[in-house]
């Protein structure tokens, strides 16, 4: 339907004292508004009846022209049509001279923009999918069980795949626990039976023992799993999935230096927990009860040689252990070794428990090794609180060996299952040594697939740190890389079972969500509600890959020739494919190459006479827009030479519309995104990394037109950072003075 | 709802990355949330945090998603300034009692701070700790939700002087508003209430509160940050100097039966990282870190690892008893080096103290049937009311990251009790 | 790796010290805030701290042999700011306890005597029978060797003098002799424990001695303890009355064996304006008053006076009766007429009997008893000076932090 464009330009907070609205006006006439009105409080009840007024009579496209889109959000919307913000408060009358030709000019650039802007978008529908409500939650141990439970009774169906002959994992192997509840000082029988019972007895859980994976494929609302389960090969239809497949204990064969293979007394904890289980606690090597039991911590753990990490769990396992030990044999002894004594929270009267039996000793000590003498064990360890080294008799040692996360590197497998491919192909030349290399450095990945999903970027999930498939996310734990995918307990970090249920619960809540969300044919976080998805003109597509390679939540499959293949709910509408597609094929309905292009065309660009530079500014929405806003509000100035284009991401930035903007007349573009690295803080994983990789091309571009490489920069900046934000943006705009005017004006 | 899934109506009590956290992920899975903040302001502690560990990474960041999500959501009801007054029923269908107090401010505002600039009234401010002042009239801060200002009916001497009403041009202050009792009926109720900081100077020895150069970690973050007292400059706070060496004091008042029993789970990561802040801004200075155990569970190893490797960076396993002042405002810090078996004493230009965590929870709440508390104050994991679940460290002391995931699965566990439900 | 310690942990000797009144050492998680509050403690010989988890392991050669556990005054400061609720200060008093018991020689008397089942046997009835037995070998000896009676003393009547100093000279100077003993074991322990670091004396005996003997007189290092100080006045009260005592009971024997060989007439009995007599006087009220302070502090706030075993009270009691039983027998001595025989003078004859008894106990077991401490911690003292061990040596700073320049806040 045609468009009825609506202007409303509010004089409310020094935007009148400071702007020319006749000239504003006057702008939005010229650029084809059916209606522009002014008024002094345009949020006020009169404001907002005025453009309900408009509304009834058919205005359909509104741009208002007034405070930041972040603020009066619900105000200024309204059902049936878009609104468009021009944010003339914070980023023009509040960071810039009041009734100045600069200022003016600013102002007048952004409502053409808002106009362009308004013109071009339109309002998505959403899609309409059959969605699964089923969820699958591979792992039953104490994490998936706790996982199925609760999504089970928020009302949704559950798929429990489970490894082993039977329920329970880990939990369901040990005697005892340590304490999870007040008051926190006693040991605990294990509450896995009930769980394990509430799971069968639950007719809204189906559970598959003796279960694996041989492949899910489809998106979010639509996985298609088929397993492997003793001889049959069930096949069924999911909505999300929980990943809850644990951990392994450290391999102590590489624990030599404590002794371990050396003597058959020196054993891990797992080991401990079946004698605790057998019910005797004997010296493995001649059967005798062991009356001096050496415990030493971080066996394996915090020790860049083999588990760099903290294994969290050791500390209170040990004391578990120590307690039972005492409490079979009263005139045991127990001393523990430890580093640091990790026992957080309330978790230290369980510490302070320990520490009251007369039988169990405790001293910081750095462990150096563990020798065999006679039929007993000498552990040896430095800088201990005794005011010296020490060397300990004792009749069993037990390693309180940590965890190592139950997962798959769904990035490696991928290369490897890429290079087979080539091996299989046999195709000649560098390419196939190189995939031999590959595929021999990495052939113990072969079938260690958990998920197998059927995902051009891997079979299973992107791994953080140390193999734990975690969220890099301190704000967001349960950000994931494959949309309606989530993982809970040890597989994600080391964590106690009280713990790792709470986590299972949330996994699942993350679930639920994710499938009720892909119903309303809506975005996931961090772009909740967002209905817009991609659009892609397959026809103009020239299997470049770069979409398929570069989202970075592995939204798309590609066809044979290399054609990308789009999974809907698996996107998280950052845009990402739309900036890294070279022939422009990939767009939004109301986030566009085009859409953007227009944008930055609408800014009228002063010939040279004037001697005003026009500098671009492609910025973050998500941290350097509101970063703006701040500097706004404390009133912080910047040149008036720069115009900003809010973007989705920066990863979302087509390096079409630099090249527009040099070409029509821009003399520099700034480009503002998140922190990348190991540290990265874009909420779109890679954003501002992308954009750095192409701006490699830019910079080619500016060489071939004979344009200085200064004129295009990418910087960094947190959310925080207002003060600097401004000072960033001066210096740019004094640096392209400096290197002069754009010659293609 | 279509499908099978529950949905119902939450209560969420307490505003900050908990409560947020359940609220929008309680609405996002498609249930009505009402979400009760005793402050003027969404966020909470987090809101007052620089950096976080191990990223050091703003909070700012993830709440102005958050808060993009609240906006998103039409789903969730924001009762700031709001306190539970009186909890009534069962699970599945609680009456609640929420008592608003006037915030003289409404939604008429647009943060023009006019109202400021006309406030003759100055109050200490909260959000800084009190190292600065507010006008009576005030923003909570830069980016707070609700984006808009508040009056402090403590301070105001209201309609008597109403210089901020003549001054707003938008009828957006209204100084006569009264307090007002409003009932909400929910299905479940998640209680994400926080903490406060322990107030150190109940601590024998360590001289906060005498000593003007002995703060504690809150303060330290305040100065860190940009938006704080010092626009994020790490000053001394007798004469706004400079560092050139701080020690940090572990377990001032936690793991003591004295003070605080329990540990307090984060204080040590919270001293590496603001270690980091100090390093940052004086390359030169020296940091001492005295600690009884150094607990950086998982993955934060990584940090611990890589701030002890920094040569400036000292390690002192022993607790500090004595903090002691000389003329110019330095102070001496005596612990014994445990290890190495001698006494230190340390002069140094500034002393945080690692205060810890106080659950702040269900104070002057009616409610039928007790609140579980264990002893140290922390609620316990299972509620005698069924419905009613604890997130955060309301119920233990715990980092971010972890109060989160465990905020997002109390949801999963309020949807029990939500769809087949009726609500009275 | 360096010279390292065989650990040989050892409960049985953990659960001695709790039942000795260490009943909280194991819950000492090291984080010594008892070093530092203490008064006492120095920069080169911190404590409580080490002997907290020497106590824990059990390591007793340690321990027995350390001398810092003798500076300890166990004014609690370190039990009330402990945050473990540990109690440092009561353990340092079990383990002085233990190093009392195990350097005594007999160790088998030491034992016995700190043990509330044998107080009726050693405290009374030994004491008893070996007096009575005295009294009736009194005659054969006489008969044998005719000791002349000095003086006209009442009490010399029923126990004479030459019998007395005769009886109680060579069982003090027995136990004397195990005490020496004891306190030699004692020496050699520490250093055996401070060659074993390489450690070279740095003070000559003597000047040690002095050193300590007058930071003693006035009790200096009591007057360090912060948060109790009401002990010290109550400490000096009774150190001087006893030492008054003792002197005079010397001066006595004095005057009246050696004075009569010089050839000046004995005086004895004084009169009670001789100025000894006086003295004797002033001594027997302030160890009375004394004693009367310290076990109302002991009987007051538990938690800063520390826990009080059998060890402690025993010995502040006897003190305390021997000084009320001497003034008793002192007045039975003014009313009673000696020139006929009353019931007054029987009851006069039992005080005394009953004070002897006492001073026997006090006297004969002091090797064993708490008594004990006033050798062992100057033996410890002097060995601290001596040693050098405990020097504040102005521990260089971990790194010195640079001098404090003004930097203008930007």
């Amino acid at each position: 339907m045609d468009k009825k464009v609506a202007v409303y330009i509010c004089r409310g907070c020094d935007i009148g004292d400071s702007l020319d609205i006749d000239a504003l006006t006057s702008v939005a006439q010229e650029n084809e508004a059916a209606i522009c009105r002014e008024h002094d409080c345009l949020c006020g009840d009169e404001g907002c009846e005025l453009i309900r007024q408009d509304i009834r009579e058919g205005a359909n496209a509104l741009v208002v022209a007034a405070c930041t889109p972040r603020f009066k959000t619900d105000t200024f919307t309204f059902d049936s049509c878009r609104t468009e913000r021009v944010n003339l408060r914070e980023q023009v009358v509040w960071s810039h001279e009041p009734n100045d030709e600069d200022t003016q000019m600013l102002a007048e650039d952004y409502m053409r923009m808002g106009l362009a802007r308004a013109k071009k978008v339109d309002v998505p529908e959403p899609f309409d999918e059959e969605i699964s409500e089923t969820i699958l939650v591979v792992g039953g141990g104490v994490t998936g069980l706790a996982a199925a439970i609760d999504a089970a009774g928020a009302g949704h169906e559950v798929v429990i795949v489970e490894k082993e002959a039977q329920l329970g994992g880990w939990s369901s192997k040990f005697a005892k626990t340590f304490p999870h509840k007040s008051p926190y000082r006693d040991v605990e029988p294990v509450p896995i039976e009930d769980r394990i019972a509430q799971v069968e007895s639950n007719d809204k859980i189906t559970v598959y023992t003796g279960a694996a994976i041989e492949k899910i494929s489809g998106q979010p609302g639509q996985f298609d799993v088929k397993l492997k389960a003793n001889g049959s090969n069930p096949e069924f239809r999911v909505g999300a999935i929980v990943q809850a497949t644990g951990w392994k204990p450290y391999d102590a064969s590489r624990l030599e230096y404590l002794g371990y293979g050396k003597s058959a007394n020196v054993i891990t904890n797992i080991q401990m927990e079946e004698m605790i289980s057998a019910g005797e606690i004997k010296r493995p090597g001649d059967g005798e009860q062991a009356q001096r039991i050496a415990f030493i911590q971080c066996a394996g753990s915090r020790d860049q040689g083999h588990l760099p990490y903290c294994s969290a769990v050791c500390c209170r396992v040990s004391i578990k252990q120590a307690l039972i030990a005492r409490d079979m044999n009263p005139d045991a002894e127990a001393y523990v070794l430890y580093k640091d004594m990790r026992v957080p929270g309330q978790y230290e009267d369980f510490y302070r428990k320990a520490q009251e039996d007369s039988g169990i000793f405790f001293t910081k000590g750095d462990v150096t090794g563990v020798e065999v003498v006679g039929d007993s064990l000498q552990v040896a360890a430095e800088s201990t609180l005794l005011g010296e080294n020490i060397k300990l008799e004792a009749d069993l040692v037990v390693l309180a060996t940590g965890l190592v996360p139950n997962a798959a590197d769904g990035e490696e497998i991928r290369r490897f299952n890429d290079a087979k491919a080539v091996i299989e192909k046999g195709e000649a030349g560098a390419q196939l040594d190189a995939a031999k290399v590959t595929s021999e450095e990495l052939k113990h990945l072969d079938g260690s697939s958990i998920l197998n999903l059927d995902y051009r970027q891997g079979p299973d999930l992107p791994q953080l740190k140390y193999d734990f498939a975690d969220s890099h996310f301190i704000c967001f734990p349960y950000e994931t890389r494959r949309t309606g995918i989530y993982t809970a307990g040890c597989v994600r970090m080391p964590n106690d079972s009280q713990a790792s249920q709470e986590d299972g619960a949330g996994a699942a809540l993350k679930a639920i969500q994710s499938l009720r969300t892909a119903k309303q044919g809506q975005a996931v976080h961090p772009r909740w509600g967002d209905q817009s998805f991609p659009d892609f003109a397959l026809q103009r597509c020239t299997q470049c890959k770069r979409c398929t390679e570069e989202c970075p939540f592995g939204t798309l499959n590609e066809d044979v020739k290399g054609t990308p293949l789009l999974n809907l709910t698996r996107c998280r509408r950052c845009g990402i494919c739309m900036g890294a597609c070279p022939e422009r094929i990939i767009s939004f309905k109301d986030y566009s190459a085009n859409i953007i292009s227009s944008m930055i065309k609408a800014v009228e660009i002063p010939d040279e006479l004037e001697e005003k530079p026009r500098l671009l500014g492609l910025i973050c929405e998500n941290d350097a827009y509101p970063s703006l806003d701040t500097a706004g509000l404390k009133r912080i100035k910047h040149s008036a030479y720069i115009r900003f284009v809010p973007v989705r991401c920066l990863g979302s930035v087509n390096t079409v519309w630099i090249a527009d903007a040099l070409s029509g007349g821009y003399d520099g573009i700034l480009l503002i995104g998140c922190k990348s690295g190991d540290d990265y803080q874009c909420h779109f994983i890679k954003g501002s990394e992308l954009m750095d990789k192409r701006s490699e091309n830019v910079q080619e571009k500016l060489t071939q037109l004979a344009l200085e490489e200064e004129r295009v920069q990418l910087v960094q900046l947190p959310i925080t950072d207002y003060e600097k934000m401004a000072q960033v943006i001066n210096e740019f705009a004094e640096e392209i003075e400096e290197i002069g005017l754009n010659p293609f004006k | 709802m279509s499908g099978n899934g529950k949905t119902g109506k939450i209560l969420v009590i307490g505003g900050g990355i908990s409560g947020i956290t359940a609220a929008v992920e309680a609405a996002e899975a498609g249930q009505e949330v009402v979400l009760v903040e005793k402050r003027a302001y969404m966020g909470g502690r987090v809101a007052q945090m620089n950096e976080y560990f191990p990223k050091l990474c703003p909070p700012s960041c993830g709440l102005e998603i958050n808060l993009r999500r609240f906006k998103t959501s039409s789903r969730i009801r924001c009762l700031t300034l709001s306190e539970v007054e009186r909890i009534s029923g069962g699970p599945g269908n609680y009456k609640v009692m929420i008592k608003r107090s006037p915030r003289f401010v409404n939604d008429k505002c647009t943060v023009c701070g006019a109202c400021a600039d006309a406030c003759p009234v100055e109050r200490p401010d909260e959000y800084n700790f009190g190292l600065s002042s507010t006008k009576a009239a005030y923003l909570p801060y830069d980016m707070a939700y609700p984006f808009q200002f508040a009056i402090d009916g403590g301070v105001c001497p209201g309609t008597e002087c109403g210089k901020c009403v003549s001054a707003c041009e938008y009828g957006a202050i209204d100084l006569e508003m009264k307090p007002e009792t409003i009932e909400v009926g929910v299905n479940a109720i998640i209680w994400a209430t926080g903490w406060d900081p322990y107030d150190a100077t109940d601590v024998a020895g360590l001289g906060f509160g005498t000593h003007k150069n002995v703060i504690n970690n809150i303060m330290m973050e305040r100065y860190a940050s940009v938006d704080g007292p010092t626009g994020g400059k790490i000053q001394r706070p007798s004469d706004r100097g400079g560092i050139e060496s701080v020690a940090f004091v572990q377990c001032a008042g936690s793991r003591d039966e004295n003070y605080l029993k329990h540990c307090s789970g984060v204080c040590c990561m919270g001293s590496l990282k603001q270690a980091r802040y100090v390093r940052e801004q004086y390359p030169e200075a020296e940091i001492y870190v005295f600690y009884i155990d150094i607990r950086a569970p998982g993955r934060l190893e990584d940090f611990f690892v890589a701030t002890k490797n920094d040569e400036k960076f000292h390690l002192i396993k022993g607790k500090v008893a004595k903090v002691s002042e000389d003329s110019n405002g330095d102070l001496e810090v005596v612990a014994e080096d445990t290890l190495a078996g001698g006494q230190v004493k340390q002069r140094v230009n500034l002393v945080v103290l690692a205060t810890g965590l106080v659950p702040a929870n269900g104070a002057g709440l009616q409610i039928e049937g007790e609140l579980q508390k264990d002893e140290h104050g922390f609620l316990t994991i299972e509620q005698s009311m069924g419905a009613m679940f604890a997130a955060g460290c309301a119920k233990r002391p715990t980092d971010v990251a972890a109060s989160v995931r465990d905020a997002t699965g109390v949801v999963a566990k309020a949807l029990h009790f939500c769809g087949e439900q009726s609500l009275g | 790796m360096s010279q390292a310690l065989l650990l040989k942990p050892d409960s049985r000797f953990v659960e001695a010290i709790v039942k000795s009144g260490g009943g909280d050492l194991k819950k000492c998680y090291q984080c010594a805030t008892c070093s530092v509050v203490c008064e006492l403690s120095t920069e080169t010989a911190p404590f409580p701290r080490k002997e907290m988890i020497w106590a824990q392991w059990g390591l007793k050669d340690r321990l027995l042999s350390d001398p810092d556990i003798w500076r300890c005054h166990q004014c609690n400061d370190c039990s009330i700011r402990c945050p473990r609720g540990a109690r440092p200060g009561d353990v340092m008093a079990a383990v002085r306890q233990k190093s009392v018991e195990s350097h005594a020689f007999p160790s088998l008397l030491a034992k016995a005597v700190n043990q509330a089942k044998f107080y009726p046997l050693l405290l009374v009835i030994v004491p008893a029978v070996l007096l009575a037995l005295a009294l009736v070998l009194r005659g054969p000896i006489e008969a044998i060797l005719p000791f002349e009676e000095h003086g006209d003393a009442f009490y010399a009547g029923f126990f004479p003098h030459w019998l007395l100093i005769g009886f109680y000279s060579s069982f003090t100077t027995l136990s004397f002799l195990g005490l020496l003993v004891g306190l030699a074991k004692f020496w050699r322990g520490m250093a055996a424990a401070d060659k074993a670091q390489d450690r070279a004396p740095v003070l000559g005996i003597v000047p040690s001695i002095v050193r300590i003997v007058t930071s003693t007189l006035v009790h200096d290092r009591f007057g360090k303890c912060t948060d109790k100080a009401s002990r010290r006045p109550a400490h000096l009260l009774a150190f001087y009355g006893f030492n008054v005592l003792f002197v005079v009971t010397v001066w006595a024997t004095i005057d009246l064996y050696l004075m009569p060989i010089v050839g000046v007439d004995s005086l004895y009995p004084f009169d009670l304006m001789h100025p000894m007599k006086i003295l004797a006087n002033v001594g027997g009220v302030l160890l009375i008053v004394g004693c009367v302070l310290a076990i109302r502090d002991r009987l007051g706030n538990e938690r800063q006076s520390g826990f009080s075993t059998s060890f402690d009270w025993t010995f502040v009691w006897l003190l305390l009766s021997v000084g009320v039983t001497g003034f008793i027998t002192e007045i039975f001595r003014f009313i009673v007429d000696p020139s006929q025989t009353t019931v007054l003078e029987y009851a006069a004859y039992t005080f005394y009997f009953v004070h002897l008894v006492m001073v026997f106990s006090l006297l004969v077991y002091l090797p064993y008893s708490k008594f004990a401490h006033i050798f062992y911690r100057t033996v410890a003292l002097i060995y601290g000076e001596h040693s050098g061990r405990t020097k504040e040596s102005g521990r260089p700073e971990l790194k010195a932090a640079p001098e404090r320049k003004m930097v203008a806040s930007s």
